[in-house]
């Protein structure tokens, strides 16, 4: 039910009020039709409060014609609403794109290394041997051969127990 | 039919035309294989089953989910009547 729910919120819904003296049958023609309604309120007098679907709305203006109930939209929600209300920000969406997709091409390059120690225990010129092994800012993460800077850097160096690669 | 239905434990509401009525709490109230709705105000709803007709009173009462063999009430209910229509 949920998920019914999330579709229409999605496809676009609409909250109307129908007007009418057999709004019993109304609503017997709609469950009868597999019209999704939902949030049915009465209102005191004659009227009734609903939520349905856009897609099936042309449907109940045929079941309202039938009953001889007035119908009024009271309120638009949904995505497709929301994206019109957008519609003349075109520039806006296209900036948001924009930088959406810098902010992912960037992610995926190296931009700073930072070498800290633990406990003034200096590990001496290991940026430099990194450097050689190319990893230095400005490279690209799937360029990285990690295999080979662990094994180079444990084999040349015998101040280093263990190394670890990690994103 | 009946016997076997009994024998493999399928839930009554499934093989008859039986209603199935669920209350969580006083505020919500689920009534399975309903056949539609007879009376609707603010504070009273009928509903038409198969074998009967329900009659449910509170106060600001709310259909929630409709679909066609499932209903959802939810609202302060203060009482609920039972009619059998068929003997």
């Amino acid at each position: 039910m949920l998920i019914k729910l999330l579709i229409q919120i999605i496809l676009g819904y609409v909250r109307i009020e129908v007007e009418g003296y057999y709004i019993e049958r109304f609503i017997n023609l709609c469950t009868n039709r597999k019209i999704f309604t939902w949030n049915l309120k009465r209102d005191s007098g004659v009227k009734l409060f609903l939520n349905i679907g856009i897609n099936e709305f042309k449907k109940i203006k045929d079941i309202a014609r039938r009953t001889s109930c007035k119908i009024k939209i009271k309120e638009k929600r949904g995505m497709p609403f929301l994206l019109y209300r957008y519609k003349k920000r075109k520039i806006f969406a296209i900036f948001l794109l924009i930088i959406l997709i810098i902010l992912f091409i960037s992610s995926r390059y190296i931009w700073n290394i930072e070498i800290s120690f633990q406990d003034n225990q200096v590990v001496e010129n290991i940026g430099t041997d990194l450097e050689k092994l190319g990893l230095k800012p400005g490279i690209a993460k799937n360029k990285i051969d990690t295999e080979k800077i662990i094994n180079d850097i444990r084999l040349n160096r015998s101040d280093i127990a263990w190394i670890r690669n990690r994103y | 039919m009946k016997k076997i239905n009994r024998l493999l434990e399928i839930p009554k509401e499934v093989y008859s035309n039986s209603p199935n009525i669920i209350l969580t709490g006083f505020e919500e109230m689920i009534i399975e294989n309903n056949k539609g709705i007879l009376e609707y105000e603010d504070y009273y709803v009928r509903i038409n089953t198969h074998i009967g007709i329900v009659n449910v009173h509170g106060l600001n009462l709310k259909l929630e989910k409709m679909t066609e063999d499932n209903l959802k009430i939810i609202g302060k209910i203060e009482k609920i009547e039972l009619e059998s229509t068929s003997d």
